[in-house]
Order: C-alpha cells, then sequence, then structure tokens
C-alpha cells in the first residue's frame, strides 16, 4: 500500500505559526524581567516557521502523516483518554479507571484479534479474566497510592 | 583521613547495612520504573522510617533508594519509549530501537551493567575527588548555568532525527512551555489564558509523561500490534556478553561516567542534563554517528553510566558544602539534619565514618543492582514483552494518569498530560520529534534563570548598557562557550572527514 506523501514543511510551519501567535497575543504587560525569555523564544518560533514556509516551496520535506496503523483506532484511544480524564472528577478515580480499564482492553483485544485474522469472538473467560485482572490492579494501585503514599485520590460517587 | 575511609567501609559491609542496601535497590526500582513516581517522592516518604535508625543506616537506605531509582527509569524508556525519570531520556533514543528489533532483554542488560558501572566508577572518583569537584562546582554562577543551559540546547541538533530546523522549533516549543506560570526573577503569572491552575506552570514530569508515553499508547492502540520484543532464537542474553558491549569500549563508559560525574556535582544540572551530554560526546567519539538513534547499545551505555554517576555527584556538594545538587539531595539533606547532623566540611573531619560509610553505600547500592536488575530486568522485559497487547495498553494509560495526577494531586495535571502528549503524537508525523521538546522544558527554566541573573548581576558590575558582559568575564563560561561551539560545528568536521575518507578510498 502506497501511503501519500505530504509537504510537512507547510504544515509543520503553519502550525507553529499558530501556536505562536496564540502565545503572542497571550502576553501581558510584563517587567522585561518576565518578557524577555518568552519573547525572545516566540520571535525564534516566527523565524523558524517562516524558515520552513519559505523552504515548503522551494525544496520541502515530504512524508507519509497518520500513517501506522487505523486512524479511527488511533481517534479512540486519544478520545478514552480525555474521557478517563474527564470522568475521575465526577465518578471517582477507582470506578472512572475500572469502567475505562476494561473498556480499553476490549477494544485493544479486539482491534489485535481482527489485525491477526482472528475471527473468533472473545470468550467469555476472557471477559472475566479481563474483570479481575482490572479491579485487582486498579484497587491495589488505588490502596498503595491512598494508604501508603498519601495521594488522596478522587472518590467521587464513592464518597 | 585514611581511618575513616576504612571505618567507613567497615561500617557499611556489616549484614544490616547491605539488607539495607537490597531493600533501598528493590524500593528505588521499582520507583524508578514507575513514570510518574520520583525519587524524590519515594525519599520523601522512607525519611519518616528512618527516624529510628542510626544516621548511617538512614543514610545507607536513602542513598540505595536514590540510586536504584536512577536505573529504574531506563525499564520503561526500553520497554515503552516512557523514560521513567528525566534521566533516561537519553536511553530511549538507542534503548527503545534496540527492544523494536527484538533485542529488549540485551538493552535492559546493558543498561544494568552500564548503570553499575557508572555508579562504581563515580564513587572511586568522589572517594579521590571529593574536594576539588567541589571547588568547581562553587565557581559555578548565574552565567556558567546559563551557558550549561545553551550548552544543553546545542545537543537538538544531535537528537534531531531529521531537519534541523525542525529540531530547534521543537526544542523552542518545549521552552515556551517551560514559561507558563509565575516567571522566576519577575514573579508575574504568564500565559494562564484565563486559567488560575496554571499558575504552578507545567510540571516537567507531567509533561515528559505525555509527550514520550501517551504518542506511543496511541500508536500500539492504533496498529494494535506489539512494538517491542525479545529474540529467542539464540536462547537468553548471556552476561559476558552484556559486560563485553559495556566494557568492550572503556572510553565511553568512562567518559560518560566522569561527565556525569561532573554534570551531578553542579547543583541544578543534575542526571537530567548529565545523560543527553555523555549521549551526544559518545555519539560525537563514536567511529559510526549515524548509528545513534537506530539502536546503537554504545548510546545506552553513555546515558545509563551517567545519569547513574550523576547520583554520586550530587551528593558531593551536598556532604561538603550542605549544599543539595539535586531534588532527591535536598531530602538526603534534611535526613542529617533531622538525625542532628550538619553537612559541611567538618563532616568529614568529625563523623568520617558517615561520610565515607554513605559514599561507599552508593557504591555497593549500584552493585546491588547487579543482583536485584538483572533479575527483576529479565522478569520486567518478559512480562513486557508476553502480555497481551489488551492488557497492556490499558495499564501503560492507568499509569500514566495516576502517575500524572500523583505529581500534585492535580486533575489539571491529567489534562495537561493526555494534551501534551496528543500534541506530541501529531507533530511528530510533521517531523517535531519528543526528545527535543524534552530538552527545551528541562533546559529552559534553567536558561532563563541563568540569564536573567547573570544580566541582574551585569548591570550592577558594568551597567545596563554592557550587563551582557556578565556572560562572558568567567574562564569557566568560555570553557563552556567553547564546548557548545565545538558541539555545533563537530558534524559538520565529521561530515567532512567522512567525504575526504570517502574520497581518499575511492581514488585507492
Amino acid at each position: 500500500m502506497n501511503a501519500k506523501n505530504f509537504n510537512t514543511d507547510i504544515i509543520a510551519g503553519l502550525g507553529a505559526l499558530g501556536l505562536a501567535l496564540v502565545f503572542w497575543f497571550a502576553r501581558e504587560p510584563w517587567t522585561p524581567l518576565s518578557a524577555r525569555w518568552p519573547n525572545a523564544i516566540l520571535v525564534f518560533i516566527f523565524a523558524s516557521a517562516a524558515f520552513l514556509l519559505v523552504r515548503a516551496f522551494i525544496r520541502p520535506e515530504r512524508g507519509p502523516i497518520f500513517d501506522e496503523g487505523s486512524k479511527l483506532r488511533m481517534l479512540i484511544a486519544a478520545a478514552l483518554l480525555i474521557l478517563w480524564a474527564s470522568l475521575i472528577e465526577h465518578l471517582g478515580f477507582m470506578v472512572t479507571s475500572v469502567l475505562v480499564f476494561y473498556g480499553f482492553w476490549w477494544y485493544v483485544t479486539r482491534a489485535a484479534k481482527k489485525v491477526e485474522g482472528d475471527t473468533s469472538p472473545i470468550s467469555l473467560f476472557a471477559y472475566l479474566r479481563a474483570a479481575v485482572v482490572t479491579v485487582l490492579l486498579v484497587g491495589s494501585f488505588h490502596f498503595i497510592f491512598t494508604k501508603y503514599l498519601y495521594v488522596p485520590l478522587p472518590r467521587g460517587i464513592l464518597m | 583521613m585514611f581511618e575513616s575511609v576504612i571505618s567507613g567501609l567497615m561500617a557499611v559491609l556489616g549484614w544490616e547495612a547491605l539488607l539495607l542496601v537490597l531493600i533501598g535497590t528493590v524500593v528505588g526500582l521499582f520507583v524508578g520504573s514507575v513514570p510518574g513516581l520520583t525519587a524524590t517522592m519515594a525519599l520523601a516518604l522512607l525519611v519518616p522510617f528512618t527516624f529510628t535508625m542510626d544516621p548511617l543506616s538512614a543514610m545507607v537506605l536513602l542513598g540505595a533508594v536514590y540510586v536504584a531509582s536512577m536505573y529504574g527509569g531506563a525499564f520503561t524508556a526500553i520497554l515503552i519509549n516512557t523514560p521513567g525519570t528525566p534521566g533516561a531520556i537519553a536511553t530511549s533514543l538507542d534503548g527503545y530501537p534496540m527492544a523494536q528489533q527484538g533485542k529488549a532483554e540485551l538493552a535492559i542488560l546493558t543498561a544494568t551493567v552500564a548503570s553499575v558501572v557508572g555508579g562504581v566508577i563515580s564513587v572511586i572518583f568522589v572517594l579521590l575527588l571529593a574536594a576539588p569537584l567541589t571547588e568547581i562546582a562553587i565557581r559555578f554562577g548565574p552565567a556558567e548555568y546559563f551557558w550549561v543551559a545553551v550548552l544543553g540546547l546545542s545537543l537538538i541538533g544531535a537528537l534531531s532525527t531529521g531537519s534541523l530546523v525542525k529540531g530547534l522549533m521543537g526544542g523552542a516549543i518545549g521552552m515556551l512551555i517551560g514559561t507558563v506560570g509565575v516567571s522566576p526573577l519577575g514573579g508575574e503569572s504568564r500565559f494562564l489564558f484565563g486559567t488560575s491552575e496554571l499558575q504552578g506552570g507545567v510540571n516537567l514530569i507531567v509533561a515528559l509523561i505525555g509527550i514520550f508515553a501517551v504518542p506511543e499508547l496511541i500508536r500500539l492502540s492504533a496498529t494494535a500490534m506489539r512494538t517491542v520484543s525479545i529474540d529467542y532464537s539464540k536462547g537468553g542474553e548471556k552476561l559476558s556478553h552484556v559486560f563485553w558491549i559495556t566494557c568492550g569500549r572503556p572510553f565511553n563508559v568512562i567518559r560518560s561516567s566522569v561527565i556525569g560525574l561532573i554534570v551531578g556535582i553542579i547543583p541544578g544540572a543534575g542526571n537530567n542534563v548529565a545523560g543527553l551530554v555523555a549521549y551526544n560526546e559518545a555519539k560525537r567519539a563514536d567511529r559510526d554517528p549515524a548509528s545513534f538513534g537506530k539502536g546503537n547499545a554504545q548510546g545506552v551505555v553513555a546515558s545509563e553510566s551517567s545519569n547513574n554517576a550523576a547520583v554520586a555527584g550530587s551528593v558531593v556538594p551536598l556532604l561538603t558544602l550542605g549544599v543539595p545538587g539535586s531534588p532527591p539531595a535536598a531530602v538526603m539533606l534534611g535526613a542529617l539534619m533531622l538525625h542532628g547532623i550538619r553537612p559541611g566540611t567538618a563532616l568529614f573531619v568529625e563523623t568520617g565514618t558517615l561520610a565515607y560509610g554513605f559514599i561507599f553505600s552508593l557504591g555497593l547500592a549500584a552493585l546491588a543492582l547487579l543482583i536485584v536488575g538483572v533479575i527483576g530486568g529479565r522478569i520486567i522485559c518478559r512480562a513486557v514483552c508476553t502480555v497481551p497487547l489488551g492488557f497492556l495498553v490499558p495499564t501503560i494509560a492507568f499509569m500514566t494518569i495516576l502517575g500524572a495526577y500523583s505529581m500534585r494531586n492535580s486533575l489539571v495535571d491529567v489534562f495537561i498530560m493526555v494534551g501534551l502528549g496528543i500534541f506530541a503524537y501529531v507533530v511528530r508525523y510533521f517531523g517535531i520529534h519528543a526528545a527535543p521538546i524534552a530538552l527545551g522544558l528541562i533546559l529552559g527554566p534553567i536558561a532563563e534563570d541563568g540569564f536573567g541573573m547573570a544580566m541582574l548581576q551585569g548591570t550592577a558590575r558594568f551597567g545596563p548598557d554592557q550587563a551582557a558582559l556578565a556572560l562572558f568575564v568567567n574562564p569557566l563560561s568560555w570553557m563552556l562557550i567553547a564546548l557548545t561551539v565545538l558541539t555545533l560545528v563537530w558534524p559538520a568536521i565529521q561530515n567532512r572527514r567522512g567525504r575526504k575518507r570517502m574520497t581518499s578510498g575511492s581514488v585507492e
């Protein structure tokens, strides 16, 4: 399968330009002591973004993007991480972690079977084993962190 | 002095001290291999347990945890491309490609032996040269810190895979992220984007977990294929072979250990910088620099020997001046003071047994890594390489979220970690890689502090128009500038030499 090659200079240049503009307009009237360093960095990013944009039209670097594996699975993995971070405050660390961990296990196991060409469904034993492992792993780390490392993990609905 | 050295050695050769070394090594290994758990956190938690111990036993236990946690960072760096500690960033550059080539166990064992050798070499140097090395360390002022950071940033050239401009841009983005929060000199809040939660800035460990672990996690999910493996076709890795890899090129391991020791002595620079500087020097000195970053075991040797040597280095100013060279050393300073001991030059005279015993115990902890690391390393390595992908991916995700949260008990840190991770995953496709961003994050604040302080000193000394002169007046600054220039021009020199060699070869 031939992956399409993109002009990565133009994407990196525009992305860096956008990032630098966001930070540039977030500046406030700081004293020179606070302003000098971030200003210098922003000017450098502007300059290198301009260089990349010029190079993009002369001798651009080209390469495939997001070509490793399935784009859908990539998006779902990122979404699951955001979901995990978002639910902790509401459901608590323990409940969220058990639920998302189990969901992650199901999704990745299914995907791995598909990639290996295994069409059989996930067995009931595998579901049960994963549930036990999930609860044990999350529970043991929760216990160590709250009881021995004094990290107050959010309790959420377990309050 | 000789009597104190002998009595210190004898004090740590008792069964009680040896047991403490072993316990400390196991605890440290666990702490180091979990991203987000830091040596500082582990030491701070252990200090209360040392109240009832005698001062030497307490320091032996804490020292062993510190040494082993530095080494433990290599495990995740090699197996999941996520440095367990900032000091292991350079380890991942060659360790992870080795693991992808089926040499996961070889990479882990190489890291183990290099850590042991680096630890032992540094202890020998500390025993012989503690006083003169401290003399150098106390000459470091703001200008020298600035140049150390610039030297570190010049390594971006060595760390960049692909375009140098994109590497430098990655470094600048890392430095920009490092400016979020309260300014170290002006005291004003910068780039809060309307959220007071960003006042505390972006925590280094949280950012590192994000930019290294999350992209790997997304990639594993997207491909649904294992990326690291062990090649069992030739049986397990033999330790003698690993020793040959590590010590077969003695110059690399000795040079890296000495770099680690010196960088470790400089308060504030620490093992984060040591591994990167040693890696760059190893790459520069190697006959085949192009093989670095593609699974060259000498890269792992350089990084691991130097970051473990930095541990002994950081205790030199602690013991001789009472100035801790790193955050974990600061906790150890607290532990010493809790036991009624005030570090300083008098420490070696009044309580020589304690001072030398502690230094020897660091060497013993390094040796203990050989036992704990080889056994634990093989187990962890085989577990990561054989555990089903369905469990591996959520376990990594769980550890990253738990680690990010526990840094400051903050959910904002979890969001920062996930956000930076997704950002790092995306920009990697455009040629901006994680290592230069990490370098910028680590060195940006050091450079800003050093530059600002030097300019203030320069204003007072030379007037506001010539304040920048303060950056150039000290011979140590000249040395660092020369090293920076050398680092920048060396690749060009090497290219030219290579071309000449090729031309003469074709003529013959």
